[in-house]
């Protein structure tokens, strides 16, 4: 891929001290003494909407899960909508790092860092909704095998048991990628680190790293190993995700075609929301000439693909449906586009597999402005996605006598409004104190990285 | 009562909310989502308390372990042992019709109505109406004080009053004294009416029930017979029957739980012979709703349409001398070929099976339409036969009878008027102006159950005791006496309307005990006797009985102005229909929140009522669900929301009455000083007028402006084309038909309507189910829709009433629910039940989903659900096919929100509620999944029962809550492993079906499937 | 250049032990280079130290391959067979439920499962296995008080041979460097100045939270240990508490506080002998009846439950054979208290004489200081018990005779 366009790297710092500039480049934005306005404006939106989040939850705890719009038939509703959605950008970053890693696609280096920032953010975003929506939210640990007075243990046939397995193992696995990554980085903030206390903080989360070779032999062994790990890993969360829905009875959930077409779906929404952090990123923290245009293009590419694989998946889906025979079945997909939901299928398909199309020309997927806008647009489709599965199933299964409508509330909005303020203020207290590009290994793929001794030639 | 102590403190927490910002903040957001509703409503006080509760830290003081005592007599009474149950017979009244009730005690406290076996009009069944009751006798809004002029005052301080003005009444003989009661059956209240009239011989007795049958019928008889009578049908003996607007197998005609049964039985495509139903009405009543044909006819045509059937009746079968036969009725709609050729069709049908046909009128049809059809019953031999005559004492009609009444008020000729269980000022005909002639009574003395619009006009008010707290006795249809026992004494110092009435004739006061014991004393001298009676419940040799009397000739029917109209009526002459509600009756149970929460059969409708319209008379009007509609009749409107009923008469607008009610309490609306809530429906009495008394035309509709959305359990949403195409095409899978000739032909038809692979386990079940085995089989041949097993599984389950908004949203919580789904066109709609419990799957969707594995299943084949693993995921909801799991999205039985550790008992409201509540269930707290556990409970103690004695347990033993209760005996539970066992019997049959059996859930349900019994000639 | 740059080091040079010399070039090309050099010369105790992983140079330096890749499958190995016998021993051994009809254990239903605590426990393994293989946290090290090699992690690459190597020698070492044309070379004297172990308040710092982070379970302990009128604390009571009368609760709403209310006077329920006088009371015509009720079935099995309830009722006072020896009696006697009155021996004569009514009359009723058992017992069980009482009085002074041989066998 990075072949078939114009090298990443030709922006980046070139020179006897490229090395230098790269680092000075990152470490720069961690070491303002004031960062830009920009981010004080955004962290102040973030937490606004962080404090919503808290109000909400306080409040859907003291009432009760009816504050939501749940009701019969539609027992799941927008939480789960938001679960999967932030499972699924969850996605773009490990993969994005392990994946890429794995083939060789060197110019990751530039977009996997906050790409698995963005994925660890998003899974805790994620793993808080089910948790919140049980009935009983002081018990959903009874979810997990703790040994317990009563003699009881959860039941592993279950998918949501599976999901708990699945997204804590993502996080843990996840985070511990992250942390891996940014050992050597934190050694290179404790050496220029000029406070006391940042050369304490860093110095204890660099572990004296010190960049020796035989460190760094086991250390690109273990990282080759973690993303051996992590890349299965990715692809199976979401096929755990999806079996929630394709184990269950339910027409438009009962689907075998699930797993790959929610991973792929996974990836598409990973990437756009990648774009759509990297674009105002690069733009306040001056990165611009390590995240460059042609990684953006990149991966304007690949959410080309990933779209029109998700504009496959759904026109399979009516196949399927048709195919299977069950009246049911069809049923259930002919009420998705032309049923009283239908506004939100064709949402969904206007901004997943429309939008990305546009992506075609060159001149479009080369201006960060309009990547970031597709970007933005995929995000809300893969959101109506998630909720054209979820709820216009459910709305009208078997019987006739028990469909319903479902309407969200004012606090199904607030709860979702607030889960992008928890979002992003990590994100931004994660832009503000952390290595935000992987400089180790940015270099590493330097140009002039490579040693080609005199005799080393055979 | 503690509980006027404790309302103070009750609400002092809220008192310094009122104007308390952040209050108000809170509210004020809330009014964006479902919690809030309008003000008084359930879920906003539950809003309220929960914000007080919060602010007064009451949480603090909750949050140890809380120690309960166990406390006991020092001697127990015989027999009453803690925590076994025991049945006491008893009896019901209603509008004059009374059923014998078996109720069960818990502790010696009534916890469920059930029907009593011996009792010929319950036959072991019983109606919404029975079942609900035990909500109102624990219903802390029943009145609980004695009032004067609205102030609290003492029983004996009325005692007191009230025999100083008798003593001045006597010495005028009793001019001016005055009562109006109920109508009822009581040999007792007979029996005093007689003393009252010896002793206050210009006193007057008068009775009145807004929608009670029986008037017209007596007048009816009278014009064929000569002289008045009471039908009696036996619907057993009859092959064919009609039903001139007549809901003879409802809950609220005389009898009809009978006439369900045995019409139910007469139905069995699997007998020899099967009987056949033809239903002329204008709006859809269960018994349409069975009726192999149904003719769609304004109420006030159907007049006409006896006419033209005796017309033709009586050439064929010769009028004899019985006078001659009708001529034929110059109406338009008579002309229309489909209507000419029903009643050819009927005519003959009814003359071909002379002698085991019947012809039914319907209550609230004018006197010709019961003399024609006595006449035709005499013509055809069916007297005697599939129905009898019992002579009636001459009466004038209830609404007569009213009508005296407010001309005597008007005219000031009334002194002291005490009114006894009724509520004339809400029920009165609107051009009556009972409220203003009522005013005009020196005396005004209301003994009522609640402080309700009369007693709040009154002077005088005294609680007037629920059936269960008091001794009562009463006549069935058929004239089978029943001795009503207490069950528990008065919970709010009641008395007895025979206690009341005592103190006109008695110089002591009598307790209705001795009232009742007395009437009876010389039929039954001995006490065993007596005893015995008590017990049973019935007595069988007091039954009325009536020789075939004699036909006089019947002049030919007059018809005026809507009564010879063409098929449909032009817009501004709409036919006003005014019926009772099949839940509220004539609006006494507005404040029974079950009542309320109950959809109704056919609109699916809860908390309130709508104008129903045929779906032809709301296009032609522009209105739709949900549209807002004026109603004029005669001067007078009312505000509705208008609903499309399919089946409805072209023309004809149903309203049901007993809604609007302005002071019933805090669940039907009052506009007291202490948590005033809006009335539950608009009032159809304010449009009800001497003319347009049961029906009548000249009624206008006016829509106003775009739909609001209906607390409806089906269909909520709007259908779109493709939601009604996707019902249409599955319908016929669900509820499987046909006709006697098909299933003849294809006894198997309802195997084969759905193809689909074979069904093949991949692995070996891991349980055997060779001990017992429960199923339940449901004939769809034999439902009438008329909910009482609903009801019935509320009582007895603990489930949760939730309230307008709630339903609104789609949270009822009713675990069987009655499933109603219309067929062909509009006017000629067909309409079929489906009685929906939990299908307890041999391979349950719901149970593999569950991560705590909160909902698993018993070796015995049922799909058990442990309230106390649950932690609400919801996912076997979604999984469930059938979608019969209910949801508590909030704490609905403590009646207030939020994480609370307080057990809902707080104050006497509370312990009042509570004490309906069926022990051996769990009360389901916020947050869990519920289900129907075929009454598992009911199970569990005849096993023990069964154990114990060391014997199996027979077939029919256990009995779940909707079996129990049903009519038609449509219900069939027991034990699939013994092949003798009714219900696996019935599950064998051909037209046995498994609801979605083709997804291989293996239900544990079978329904039978719908065989109906069609006249070749009009198919 | 290197000349002069030794020239202004002269630190290095005389605090001594010596630990090392550090060469520092400033291209992975020249530190490759350099590398080899060293390799060859045989140098054991050496490292490189660069910014980013430099392609090449663990050929270069000859870096065995590690071993973590197998530390990693060992561990892999051991999240798969955790998640296998955690599933089964729960869900098919220790806590069985019927679901859906599926078998209580089969691999489908848990594959996911395996997976995941497979990839769990690798990258556990992957992550803390580097880091033990690297021996990191690693805090100190005497390179870090060289200035220059805080560069370390920006761009510049360090070559560094220890002391420690037993082919080392001062000289050798720097000419062996100088020849790979270093940007700077120096030597790296042992480090003093960091202390062996932590600053204090490190130490007191982490104590203090050792010690705060016990608190919580001392409490517990305490609350375990000590005694408390208090009821627990029980914060959500969801359904431990629920809005419902069971038998026997209170119920405030009562001026007698109890739930439970008395039947109605003259209230009669279902199934109660109101119209069989001689079963209800024992009595007809108002005498007391010499005969057994018909409705009460004389057979051996309520012969038997005779039995039974005489031992659960009436046995404790009475004692087993009726002598009136029950252990309540006996204990009684021992306490000898004047308001004691002996139960009946209920073999003496007037009592076998007495009619079978007026003996279930007794039970019913109560007697002198018997209470009435006719709230506990049911009619039918009463008849059983006077029917068991009197073939107890019949066996008291029965002759043998009227036992028949095996039985006579017995008792000898």
């Amino acid at each position: 891929m990075a072949q078939a366009t114009m090298n990443p790297f030709d922006a980046a710092p070139k020179g006897p001290n490229a090395f230098a500039q790269i680092t000075d480049n990152v470490a720069r934005v961690a070491e303002l003494e004031k960062p830009p306005r920009g981010w004080y404006i955004a962290f102040g939106i973030a937490l606004s909407l962080l404090t919503v989040f808290g109000v909400s939850v306080g409040w859907l705890f003291w009432t009760g899960i009816g504050v939501f719009g749940n009701m019969n038939p539609v027992f799941w509703a927008m939480p789960i909508v938001n679960f999967v959605f932030w499972v699924g950008i969850g996605h773009a970053g490990t993969l994005i790092s392990a994946i890429l890693y794995l083939l060789r696609q060197n110019w990751r280096t530039a977009i996997n860092r906050f790409a698995e920032a963005m994925t660890i953010f998003a899974v805790i975003c994620a793993g808080i909704f089910p948790g919140l929506h049980v009935g009983r939210p002081w018990l959903p640990y009874w979810m997990f095998p703790v040994p317990n007075q009563m003699n009881m243990w959860p039941q592993f046939r279950s998918p949501l048991e599976w999901d708990i397995f699945a997204v804590g193992t993502y996080f843990t696995v996840s985070t511990l990628f992250w942390y891996m990554g940014m050992i050597p980085d934190f050694g290179t903030f404790r050496d220029r680190s000029t406070s006391k206390w940042r050369r304490l903080a860093y110095g204890a989360l660099a572990m004296g790293w010190r960049g020796s070779s035989r460190q760094w032999h086991r250390y690109e062994r273990a990282y080759l190993i973690l993303a051996a790990l992590a890349t299965p890993l990715v692809l199976s969360v979401h096929s755990v995700v999806s079996f929630d829905f394709a184990t269950a009875q339910l027409p438009g959930w009962h689907a075998t075609i699930f797993p790959p077409y929610f991973v792929a779906g996974a990836i598409f929404g990973g990437f756009a929301m990648v774009v759509t952090l990297a674009v105002p990123a690069r733009q306040f923290f001056g990165l611009k000439r390590i995240i460059t245009v042609a990684h953006l293009e990149l991966m304007a590419k690949i959410i080309l693909a990933t779209g029109m694989m998700v504009g496959y998946a759904y026109s399979m889906e009516f196949f399927v449906a048709w195919y299977s025979g069950s009246d049911y079945e069809m049923f259930t997909f002919v009420n998705r586009a032309f049923g009283p939901y239908a506004w939100s299928y064709w949402t969904m398909i206007a901004c997943n597999v429309i939008s990305p199309q546009v992506f075609w020309s060159k001149k479009m997927r080369t201006n960060p402005w309009v990547i970031l806008l597709v970007g933005v647009l995929v995000n809300i489709g893969m959101w109506f996605e998630r909720f054209v599965i979820v709820i216009t199933s459910l709305s009208r299964d078997f019987l006739p006598s028990s469909w319903g409508y479902y309407k969200p509330t004012l606090w199904d909005f607030s709860i979702l409004a607030g889960s992008f303020g928890l979002f992003f203020t990590l994100f931004l207290l994660f832009c503000r104190y952390l290595p935000m590009v992987a400089m180790a290994e940015v270099k590493a793929f330097h140009p002039s990285a490579h040693a080609h001794g005199d005799d080393d030639h055979h | 009562m503690s509980q006027v102590k404790d309302q103070p403190e009750y609400w002092r927490s809220l008192a310094e909310l009122e104007n308390d910002p952040e209050f108000l903040a809170t509210v004020e957001r809330e009014f964006k989502v479902p919690l809030d509703e309008e003000p008084g409503s359930p879920a906003r006080r539950r809003f309220l308390q929960v914000m007080g509760a919060s602010f007064a830290l009451a949480g603090l003081s909750g949050c140890r372990w809380k120690e309960d005592k166990m406390v006991d007599f020092a001697k127990r009474p015989q027999g009453l042992v803690p925590g076994e149950a025991r049945r006491y017979a008893t009896t019901m009244e209603l509008g004059g019709v009374a059923t014998g009730l078996l109720v069960t005690s818990y502790d010696g406290r009534p916890i469920k109505v059930e029907g009593n076996p011996a009792h010929p009009a319950s036959l072991g069944a019983c109606s919404v109406w029975h079942q609900a009751s035990i909500l109102e006798l624990y219903d802390p809004d029943r009145s609980q004080a004695v009032l004067k002029d609205g102030q609290k005052a003492e029983w004996k301080d009325f005692e007191a009053a009230f025999k100083t003005e008798l003593a001045r009444l006597k010495s005028a003989g009793g001019k001016g004294l005055y009562l109006l009661s109920s109508p009822s059956s009581s040999p007792t209240l007979a029996d005093l009416k007689k003393r009252v009239a010896e002793k206050y011989p210009a006193a007057k007795w008068l009775h009145y029930d807004p929608v009670a049958p029986g008037d017209e019928e007596r007048a009816g008889t009278k014009l064929a017979f000569g002289k008045p009578h009471r039908a009696q049908l036996d619907c057993s003996k009859a092959s064919v029957i009609l039903s001139l607007d007549a809901d003879f197998v409802g809950p609220a005609f005389p009898m009809g739980i009978a006439n369900a049964r045995a019409v139910a039985e007469g139905r069995n495509p699997d007998a020899p012979k099967m009987n056949r139903l033809y239903v002329v009405e204008s709006a859809f009543s269960h018994a349409g709703s069975i009726a192999d044909h149904r003719l769609a006819l304004r109420s006030e045509l159907v007049k006409a349409f006896a006419a033209a059937l005796d017309a033709q009746v009586g050439a064929a079968a010769g009028a004899g001398d019985a006078g001659p036969a009708q001529p034929k009725p110059s109406a338009q709609f008579l002309a229309d070929p489909k209507v000419a050729k029903f009643i050819e069709v009927v005519a003959k049908d009814l003359v071909a099976n002379k002698g085991a046909s019947l012809v039914v009128a319907g209550p609230q049809q004018p006197p010709e339409v019961h003399a024609l059809a006595a006449r035709l019953n005499g013509l055809l031999g069916n007297a005697g036969v599939t129905v009898s005559y019992a002579e009636e004492a001459e009466a004038p009609g209830f609404f007569d009878q009213l009508k005296e009444l407010v001309s005597a008020l008007a005219g000031g000729q009334v002194d002291t008027l005490v009114v006894i269980g009724e509520n004339p000022v809400y029920t009165a005909p609107v051009d009556l102006d009972f409220a203003g002639a009522y005013a005009k009574a020196k005396n005004r003395i209301a003994i009522t159950s609640y402080v309700d619009e009369t007693a709040k006009a009154s002077t005088w008010h005294v609680p007037l005791a629920h059936y269960l707290e008091t001794w009562t006795d009463t006549r069935a249809w058929d004239g089978t006496i029943a001795i009503g026992q207490p069950l528990i004494a008065p919970l709010f110092g009641g008395k007895a309307a025979s206690e009341i009435v005592a103190l006109l004739t008695e110089d002591v006061a009598w307790a209705a005990k001795d009232l009742v014991r007395r009437t009876h004393k010389e039929a039954i001298q001995d006490d065993r006797k007596w005893q015995k009676l008590v017990q049973t419940g019935a007595a069988a040799p007091t039954k009325l009985t009536g020789a075939a009397p004699k036909l006089q000739p019947i002049a030919p029917v007059k018809l005026e102005g809507g009564e010879a109209g063409a098929l449909d009526a032009p817009a501004g002459q709409l036919e006003a229909l005014f019926t009772h509600c099949s839940k509220v009756y004539d609006g006494r149970w507005a404040n029974n929140a079950w009542l309320q929460e109950l959809p109704e059969p056919f609109t699916k409708l809860t908390w309130g009522n709508a104008a129903l319209f045929a779906p032809a008379t709301a296009a032609a009007l522009g209105v739709t669900d949900g549209t807002p509609v004026r109603l004029s009749l005669g001067g007078q409107s009312i505000e509705l929301p208008a609903m499309i009923a399919p089946g409805q008469a072209a023309g004809s607008v149903k309203v049901a009455l007993g809604y609007g009610r302005t002071s019933a309490g805090i669940v039907g609306g009052h506009n007291g000083d202490v948590q005033p809530t809006s009335p539950v429906g608009a009032s159809a009495y304010k449009l009800r007028s001497s003319k347009a008394y049961r029906f009548g035309s000249g009624l206008a509709v006016q829509g106003l402006g775009s739909p609001d959305k209906l607390a409806t359990t089906q269909d909520v949403h709007a259908i779109d084309d493709v939601g009604r195409k996707g019902t249409d095409e599955r319908v016929p899978m669900l509820v499987r038909e046909a006709n006697l000739e098909e299933y003849k032909k294809h006894p198997e038809f309802a195997k084969h309507v759905v193809h689909h692979p074979p069904l093949i386990q991949l692995w070996e079940p891991p349980v055997k189910y060779d001990g017992n085995k429960w199923g339940m089989a449901i004939d769809l041949a034999k439902c009438i829709g008329c909910n009482a097993c609903v009801t019935a599984c509320q009582a007895e389950n603990n489930i949760a009433v939730v309230g307008i908004e709630a339903v609104k949203t789609g949270r009822e919580m009713l675990w069987l629910r009655v499933d109603r789904y219309y067929s062909g066109k509009a006017a000629e709609a067909g309409v079929a039940w489906q009685p929906l419990p939990c299908q307890q799957c041999e391979n349950a969707p719901c149970e593999q989903v569950c991560p705590v594995g909160a909902t698993m299943h018993s070796s015995e084949g049922l799909n058990d659900m442990v309230y106390n693993r649950c932690i609400g995921t919801r996912y076997c909801a979604n999984n469930c096919p059938y979608k019969v799991r209910r949801f508590n999205y909030f704490n609905y039985h403590l009646d207030k929100v939020g994480l609370t550790p307080w057990h809902g008992m707080e104050n006497d409201r509370h312990r009042v509620k509570a004490m309906v509540f069926n022990p051996e269930v769990t009360v389901r707290a916020r947050g869990v999944m519920e289900k129907c556990t075929f009454c598992v409970q009911r199970i569990q103690n005849t096993k023990i029962k069964a154990k114990n004695a060391k014997r199996a347990i027979k077939d029919q033993e256990i009995q779940t809550a909707c079996q129990q209760t049903c009519p038609t005996a449509a219900i069939a539970f027991g034990n699939l492993n013994d092949k003798q066992s009714q219900v696996s019997k019935l599950s064998e049959l051909g037209r046995a079906y498994q609801l979605l059996g083709e997804l291989n859930n293996r239900p544990r349900v079978s329904y039978l499937a719908r065989v109906k019994n069609p006249n070749p000639e009009l198919v | 250049m290197s000349d002069e740059h030794k020239a202004d080091e002269p630190v290095s040079t005389q605090t001594g032990p010596l630990h090392g010399i550090l060469a520092e070039y400033e291209t992975p090309t020249a530190l490759v280079n350099a590398c080899k050099r060293v390799r060859d010369a045989g140098f054991k105790k050496w490292d490189t130290y660069t910014p980013f992983p430099v392609h090449g140079i663990d050929r270069a330096m000859g870096i065995q391959m590690t071993s973590l890749p197998w530390l990693v499958l060992v561990a892999a190995l051991l999240g798969l067979g955790t998640a296998i016998s955690f599933q089964w021993w729960t869900n098919a051994v220790d806590y069985k439920f019927i679901s859906s009809g599926k078998p209580m254990w089969s691999i489908p239903a848990n594959v996911p499962i395996y997976f995941e605590l497979t990839v769990l426990f690798s990258a556990f393994a992957a992550l803390f296995g580097m880091l033990a293989l690297n021996n990191l946290p690693h805090p100190s090290h005497p390179l870090d008080h060289k200035k220059h090699f805080g560069k370390v992690t920006d761009d510049r690459f360090f070559l560094y041979i220890e002391a420690e190597d037993e082919k080392f020698e001062r000289d050798s070492v720097q000419a062996l460097l100088e020849e790979t044309h270093p940007a700077s070379l120096e030597e790296v004297p042992e480090d003093h100045s960091t202390p062996a172990e932590l600053p204090r308040k490190f130490v007191y710092a982490l104590i203090i939270l050792g010690g705060a982070s016990l608190i919580p379970f001392g409490v517990f302990a305490k609350m375990r240990a000590s005694k408390n009128v208090e009821p627990r604390i029980h914060a959500i009571g969801d359904m431990d508490w629920q809005a419902k009368f069971q038998a026997q609760q209170p119920n405030p709403l009562f001026p007698n506080g109890m739930a439970m209310r008395a039947p109605e006077p003259g209230t009669v329920a279902a199934g109660e002998p109101v119209d069989d006088d001689h079963f209800a009371t024992g009595k007809t015509e108002g005498q007391f009846a010499r005969t057994f009720p018909a409705a009460f079935k004389i057979d051996d099995a309520a012969m038997a439950r005779g039995k039974q309830r005489f031992e659960i009722f009436c046995a404790p006072c009475h004692g087993q054979s009726g002598a009136g020896d029950g252990m309540v009696a006996q204990r009684a006697s021992e306490l000898a208290q004047g308001t004691w009155v002996p139960p009946t021996n209920l073999g003496l004569e007037y009592l076998q004489k007495m009619p079978v009514g007026q003996l279930y009359d007794a039970i019913s009723n109560g007697v002198r200081n018997m209470p009435a058992y006719g709230p506990q017992i049911s009619p039918e069980d009463r008849w059983a018990i006077v029917l068991y009482l009197r073939a107890l009085q019949k066996s008291k002074g029965a002759p043998v005779t009227d036992l028949n041989p095996t039985e006579r066998a017995a008792l000898k």
